[in-house]
């Protein structure tokens, strides 16, 4: 597959470039590509009219391109003039290979935090600091160093609306100190206040690269977007029908005090499929988890018929009746050393046990050949280690074993993610068959195509919040561009 | 590494080891063909011997059963040697009470027996479940913890023997036990092996039983190897540590019980012979699993015997058998990065003549 | 009671505290560098007991004490390379090797003992060091004793715990050590190699087990036997961790420890009956309580026992 094909990007001193698309557009690749991580196939990289050849990080920081990612790279228990000047050797400041000039370097990242907006203490704990400061303290690292060029990932995903302000601010400044940001973003509002040009990637190519004073939201989204050739399977239309899954204003912030889910609320009948459309990290999985059960919320209620899974475990839950096929196959959905009879029973372990706690081998042996015939498994037998199945026949014995007792509640977080065509039908005319035979379906795909084409009803989630709900018929693809960017109507 | 080639491998690891071992033999002038035909003689071919065998091997069976269940529930105790002091206490408080004018006076041998198995277990058990308590609910480090445990068991111990359980006299010990608290021989007074043996390999068959064929097994199998996946799936991880923990704690607390009540007939300062570490290498030696503990105790509980009776008739130290099984663990654990790199080597092997066949495609 | 009171007492038990933790202390230097590192090197029992071996046996060979000492540091070092290859290059398990790397050695000890010396009952015994006597200062009431009467190799030791927690907090290497052992993906992506400071890290310990394996040999005991280190560098792991592994703190929990060791023989000097028991168990109860995470894990380096590679 084709992570980046062909794509060009020129970065200017003094500006703030936007890279935006949508998930498995390429731009992590890019990026990868740009602070030395990965080795591009074709093409070059060229740094002030000069080839560079990045074998790591930090090869890349010596070129003065540094990146920060979404989950920082400092050392909580060290101080920030500590966490800064790790690795280091000498020429910076004066070093010697025994002490540390702390009171130096201090010195230097004081005069960086004032020339680029960027208050840090230098002898703070980093622990102790707030995301925000954390992030500063990332980019201060960089400038340490003496980067020109800022790769920034994600970075107002986990930031308060305030501390987005004074983010903001800092870019400005880098910008007038000549230094080039780029930003990866899906928040188009973003790219439209606060940047100078902007390139949208989508399916691994640039598709467009324009001055963001000259462009709109919508041009932008769309081009995000693409034209959406309107494809449905073929549903039979269901009348009205009872809310079997109800999840009441759920509120979830996680450890580090970012807040992932904001009052969220949403509705399932009966043979309804649910589709939630959006980037990558806007609170789709952590809603999957708050339903299964291994988050627990802030506050709200999650509810299927009339029970209340507040304080149910997650054994309690699939009893009565919730299925969940999580987006990690190999490390979440299965165990990769036991074989494929004993994943079978994963989770529903109780069903065999018969008298003294005995584990009914022999049935278990039966069903799970069963479902190997049923979902056509591409397995020498059920004693094959599920850790060498291929992604799809691992993704089918997943889908068997959940549905087996035929759920009332099915959550689908990624189901086709990393499959080829013949799994991704497969499983796509499963989740139908389950809605025919009525069952509640949340299906969470960053796939909009896959959305578009199973669901009902659609809502969209941005920054944790549903930001729109609507009914699957006569769609405009870009209005859900839109709120997949944070663009509000 | 398929389950095939790991018994094909560990047999490999014993093989070289007992090589290696024969070098060992060497600065004593003596012939390693004859010192093993000793070493194996003597615990393998006369019933004296293993009786001995059998005997010597049986706490390292409970403390490798402890083991595998613990470590299969990615419980990482190292507290064997605690729980076998604590099954020890718990033994001989059962076993002491059965004297003339105490508790169990009266009873039957068979209530002794009961309750001593019974005590001993439960000891042990809620020895090792402190430790899985402070783990589950503070995050505590179960290595260190479960070593600092043996300690303050070993001083516990120490202390009763020196202070409320000693016996009339300047020894650090207990009294003898009663006849009726003692685990009968079984074959004939001269020889050392005991009832405990018996109730060792029932162990076996019990920690069998439970880790293939019961639900509670299949829970702890699942939780050692993902506790994600498990946690997804329903299993209640900190219930079923906490069951692993006393489970194991139990099994290791018997191998104190089997050496009280079947060796050593009072509490010591300093439990003859056995180490919790011993039983540990040996569980790791069978493989992490109940019938690999079985014949690594036997072989090592052999090795062991046979290395001291050796030792009384030449001048070689008993101390080689102990050698000789690290070395062979050693072998056993570096075996999968072996593989790896014969595979790694085997591929790029392959590649390379691939290549050279293959011109212009 | 009266015998305990009494200012001899407090004096003999302070010097015999001191003496009794210098070994250990030695140990558990080394041991917190590697800790530091991220690496749990539960083989310096084995490291331990195997240098006071050779330390032994080079010093009864040749009559030289510091020629022994400095066997034993090698012997350490030696030791050190294969376990780091175990932990680091191999990738294996640290807890497990550590324990069969243990068991090992106390065997090849023990058999080693043997093929040299044989099995004679006869204990052979080796000059040491001499203790040194400042001739003004050993006056001081209760401290004096303690504080200036002890063996060369104790101001060593105390040396080494002032230049560690330099090297830790006031280097770069320091820097680059807690870094690895704190958040080692942020240290390789920074440019640190962290397999080589962990060897490093694993080789320090080792070192400093060997030294205090010899320093063992030649002070307290002056004679080999089996078992002599007797878990002493399980106690140092507890020395480590309650001393929050940082140096000072490391030296203040080693003087405990040996305060405690020191109580029994001083108190059966004195011809009193205690309960010693609780006060040896006790030192083991407050590691408990420091590791058990009721305290909250505030000190315990982030990465420890986490085997890193880059994925």
């Amino acid at each position: 597959m084709v992570a980046n094909d062909g794509v060009s990007l020129l970065v200017v001193p003094a500006s703030i470039h936007a890279v935006v698309g949508e998930n498995g557009a390429g731009k992590s690749t890019l990026m990868n590509v740009l602070y030395g991580m990965t080795v591009p196939d074709e093409g070059e990289i060229l740094v002030d009219d000069e080839p560079c050849r990045f074998r790591g990080p930090q090869d890349a920081i010596k070129r003065r391109i540094g990146m920060v990612h979404q989950d920082f790279l400092v050392v909580p228990r060290f101080t920030v003039v500590e966490t800064i000047t790790l690795g280091l050797r000498a020429g910076v400041g004066t070093r010697s290979l025994f002490r540390t000039d702390f009171v130096g370097a201090s010195k230097q990242i004081r005069d960086i935090s004032e020339r680029f907006g960027l208050e840090v203490d230098p002898n703070a704990t980093v622990s102790s600091l707030s995301v925000g400061e954390q992030q500063r303290v990332e980019i201060v690292k960089l400038l340490f160093r003496d980067a020109d060029v800022l790769i920034l990932d994600e970075p107002t995903g986990v930031l308060t609306p305030q501390e987005a302000e004074v983010f903001f601010a800092v870019l400005k400044l880098l910008k007038q100190g000549g230094k080039s940001v780029l930003v990866i973003t899906h928040k188009l509002n973003e790219v439209l206040d606060h940047t100078d040009e902007v390139t949208v990637m989508r399916a691994g190519r640039d598709v467009m690269h324009v001055m963001t004073a000259e462009t709109t939201p919508q041009e932008l989204a769309q081009a995000m977007v693409g034209e959406r050739p309107f494809v449905s399977f073929q549903r039979e239309q269901s009348a009205t029908r009872e809310t079997v899954l109800k999840v009441c204003k759920i509120d979830l912030t996680d450890e580090r005090g970012v807040q992932r889910l904001r009052s969220v609320s949403l509705n399932i009948g009966a043979g309804e499929i649910l589709g939630i459309a959006g980037v990558d990290g806007n609170g789709q999985s952590e809603l999957a988890e708050v339903i299964a059960g291994t988050l627990l919320p802030n506050s709200g209620e999650v509810l299927i018929g009339n029970h209340s899974l507040n304080g149910l475990s997650v054994a309690r839950r699939r009893r009565l009746g919730m299925a969940y096929i999580p987006a990690d196959r190999r490390a979440v959905g299965s165990i990769n050393e036991l074989s494929i009879s004993l994943n079978t029973v994963l989770g529903r372990i109780f069903n065999y046990v018969g008298n003294l706690g005995f584990i009914r081998r022999r049935l278990m042996r039966v069903h799970s050949e069963e479902l190997i015939t049923k979902y056509e498994i591409r397995a020498p037998s059920s004693e094959f280690i599920a850790g060498n199945l291929s992604g799809g026949n691992l993704q089918k014995l997943i889908l068997g074993r959940e549905l087996m007792e035929s759920p009332l509640v099915i959550v689908f977080e990624q189901p086709t993610r990393g499959l080829d065509i013949r799994a991704t039908d497969f499983v796509r005319q499963t989740i139908l068959n389950q809605r025919s035979r009525g069952a509640s379906i949340l299906l969470i795909s960053a796939d909009l195509d896959e959305v578009l084409m199973l669901s009902d009803r659609i809502a969209v989630m941005f920054d944790g919040e549903i930001v729109g709900e609507m009914k699957n018929e006569n769609l405009d693809t870009r209005k859900i561009g839109l709120l997949m960017a944070g663009v509000r109507q | 590494m398929s389950s095939k080639s790991s018994v094909w491998y560990s047999l490999l690891a014993v093989i070289a080891g007992l090589l290696l071992g024969a070098i060992l033999f060497i600065p004593f002038n003596a012939n390693p063909l004859e010192s093993y035909r000793t070493m194996f003689g003597a615990a393998f071919f006369t019933l004296e011997g293993l009786g001995t065998t059998f005997t010597r091997a049986t706490p390292l069976i409970f403390i490798g059963l402890g083991t595998v269940v613990a470590w299969k529930s990615g419980f990482f105790y190292l507290g064997f040697q605690g729980s076998l002091y604590i099954g020890a206490v718990g033994a001989t408080l059962v076993a002491l009470s059965a004297r003339s004018g105490h508790l169990l006076a009266g009873a039957p041998a068979v209530i002794v027996f009961a309750s001593s198995l019974f005590v001993s277990f439960l000891f042990g058990g809620a020895w090792a479940l402190i430790v899985a308590g402070l783990k589950i609910r503070f995050g505590g480090n179960v290595v260190l913890l479960s070593l600092m445990f043996n300690y303050v068991a070993i001083y516990f111990v120490n202390y009763l023997v020196t202070r409320p359980l000693r016996a009339v006299g300047s020894l650090p010990q207990t009294e003898r036990f009663p006849e009726k608290a003692i685990l009968p021989r079984l074959l004939g007074e001269r020889n050392d092996l005991h009832l405990g043996f018996i109730v060792a390999l029932v162990a076996v068959g019990a920690v069998l039983y439970i880790m293939r064929f019961t639900k509670k097994g299949y829970e702890f199998v699942a939780l050692g190897l993902n506790e994600r996946a498990s946690i997804y799936a329903g299993i209640n991880a900190g219930r079923v540590m906490l069951q692993a923990a006393f489970l194991s704690g139990g099994l290791g607390a018997l191998a104190g019980w089997s050496q009280v009540l079947g060796v050593q007939y009072r509490l010591l300062d300093g439990l003859d012979q056995v180490t919790g570490f011993e039983g540990i290498v040996t569980a790791l030696l069978g493989g992490l699993n109940a019938l690999g503990v079985v014949v690594a105790s036997i072989l090592y509980g052999g090795l062991a015997n046979g290395a001291q009776v050796m030792q009384r008739r030449t001048d070689i130290p008993s101390s080689v058998a102990l050698m000789i099984q690290g070395i062979i663990v050693l072998l056993v654990l570096t075996g999968p990065q072996v593989q790896q790199r014969v595979a790694a080597w085997r591929s790029r092997h392959i590649a390379r003549t691939e290549s050279t066949g293959d011109i212009g495609s | 009671m009266n015998n305990v009171l009494t200012i001899a007492f407090f004096e003999t038990w302070l010097a015999a505290s001191v003496r009794l933790a210098g070994p250990v202390l030695a140990v558990s230097i080394g041991e917190t560098v590697c800790q530091r590192a991220g690496v749990l090197n539960i083989g310096i029992e084995g490291v331990m007991l195997g240098s006071a071996l050779t330390t032994f046996a080079v010093t009864y060979s040749f009559g030289s004490p510091l020629l022994g000492l400095l066997a034993g540091i090698v012997c350490g070092l030696v030791l050190g390379l294969f376990l780091a290859a175990m932990y680091v290059t191999a990738g294996l398990n640290q807890v497990v090797v550590g324990v069969v790397f243990n068991a090992l050695m106390i065997a090849t000890a023990s058999y080693t003992y043997r093929a040299l010396y044989g099995n004679s009952p006869v204990i052979q015994s080796v000059t040491g060091f001499d203790q040194i006597e400042i001739p003004w200062l050993t006056n001081i009431p209760i401290v004096g004793p303690a504080l200036f009467g002890q063996s060369p190799l104790l101001y060593l030791t105390l040396l080494f715990v002032g230049m560690t927690s330099y090297l830790l907090f006031r280097t770069t290497a320091g820097l680059t050590i807690r870094g690895v052992g704190e958040h080692p993906r942020a240290a390789d992506s920074a440019g640190i190699s962290v397999p080589k400071v962990r060897y490093l890290g694993v080789l320090t310990s080792s070192a400093f087990a060997g030294f205090g394996g010899g320093y063992l040999m030649l002070t307290a005991v002056n004679s080999y036997r089996d078992g002599i280190t007797a878990g002493k560098g399980f106690i140092a792991l507890a020395i480590v961790i309650f001393g929050a592994w940082n140096p000072y703190r490391v030296a203040v929990a080693a003087m405990i420890f040996g305060a405690a060791d020191a109580l029994q023989l001083s108190l059966q000097a004195a011809g009193v009956s205690v309960i010693p028991q609780f006060l040896f168990a006790l030192p083991y109860v407050l590691t408990i309580v420091a590791v058990s995470g009721v305290l909250g894990r505030r000190f315990q380096p982030a990465a420890l026992l986490a085997p890193y590679s880059r994925k």
